[in-house]
């Protein structure tokens, strides 16, 4: 699994972090959200529903784009950061996602330094699993 | 805990409060599930992941009855981070329901909350729009 690792902030570009959920993570997380829905947690429940393996908690994959814009903007996101998500693909246990980010094309000169950015997640075939938006005033 | 299917859902109905104890452990937790071994997640006294407010939110839904049919997903989600999450911190989350409409034949909830501190500073705001199982 790829690690995160600390950077100077700004990045030049947005991090591509690649991340793989096993089930043990699925597991760990779900026991923290107190999240029982056993579609993160029984295959054969997740076949029914149509999955060829437990889905990984989409908050996951969220966090793992939070590990970019942190990387990204640096530790003051937590304070004035903005992220927002929608989930367009399930990820499978065991599938890889990576992030990517450019800047919005709605961009406001007006808001100064606070930076928009489009974000996204994609599976190993390049699809996107998730997309949104951050913002965040970049470290100086 | 009841789980609340969609039509006993009602838009105004209120969340929580819910207290929540963010302890090192719940940190370093929280940074093993997701696969993220930040240095600043795990020091003594470590800054929480941002996204650790995610399971706020949840937590805040599977308390009163909401989201648990298992099948239901999340279809979006909206953070804005206020302040530092800490190690030590004891936080309330409370929430309302804003929202419930049927989109090709799904069962949609939308609600926000907020996260504030022990002395009522707010931590995270946040906006959810869910698909129940039933």
């Amino acid at each position: 699994m790829a690690q995160s690792a600390p950077h100077p902030a700004p990045l030049a570009e947005f991090p591509r972090l690649t991340r793989r959920f096993t089930q043990e993570h699925v597991n760990a997380y779900g026991a923290l959200n107190e999240d029982r829905n056993l579609i993160h947690y029984d295959a054969e429940f997740a076949r029914q529903a149509g999955f060829s393996a437990p889905l990984v908690h989409g908050a996951m994959v969220a966090a793992l784009l939070g590990d970019a814009c942190r990387d990204y903007f640096g530790a003051g996101w937590a304070a004035g950061g903005t992220l927002s998500v929608k989930f367009i693909r399930p990820v499978l246990v065991g599938q890889a996602v990576t992030t990517g980010g450019r800047p919005h094309p709605e961009a406001d000169a007006a808001a100064g330094r606070f930076l928009r950015l489009e974000v996204w997640c994609r599976n190993e075939a390049g699809e996107d699993v998730l997309v949104g938006e951050a913002g965040g005033v970049p470290a100086a | 805990m009841e789980e609340l299917t969609f039509d006993q859902v009602q838009v105004g109905q209120t969340l929580g409060p819910v207290a929540h104890e963010v302890t090192r452990d719940f940190v370093r937790r929280f940074a093993e599930a997701t696969g993220d071994r930040h240095p600043e997640y795990l020091t003594e006294a470590p800054v929480a992941h941002p996204l650790l407010a995610t399971l706020f939110s949840t937590r805040l839904m599977g308390r009163v009855g909401i989201d648990r049919p298992s099948g239901g997903i999340h279809a979006a989600q909206a953070y804005a981070f206020l302040a530092p999450l800490r190690a030590g911190q004891t936080v309330t989350t409370t929430g309302r329901v804003t929202a419930k409409f049927i989109r090709r034949d799904r069962k949609y909830v939308e609600f926000e909350a907020l996260t504030v501190d022990a002395a009522g500073q707010p931590i995270v705001r946040c906006t959810v729009t869910s698909i129940l199982g039933r």
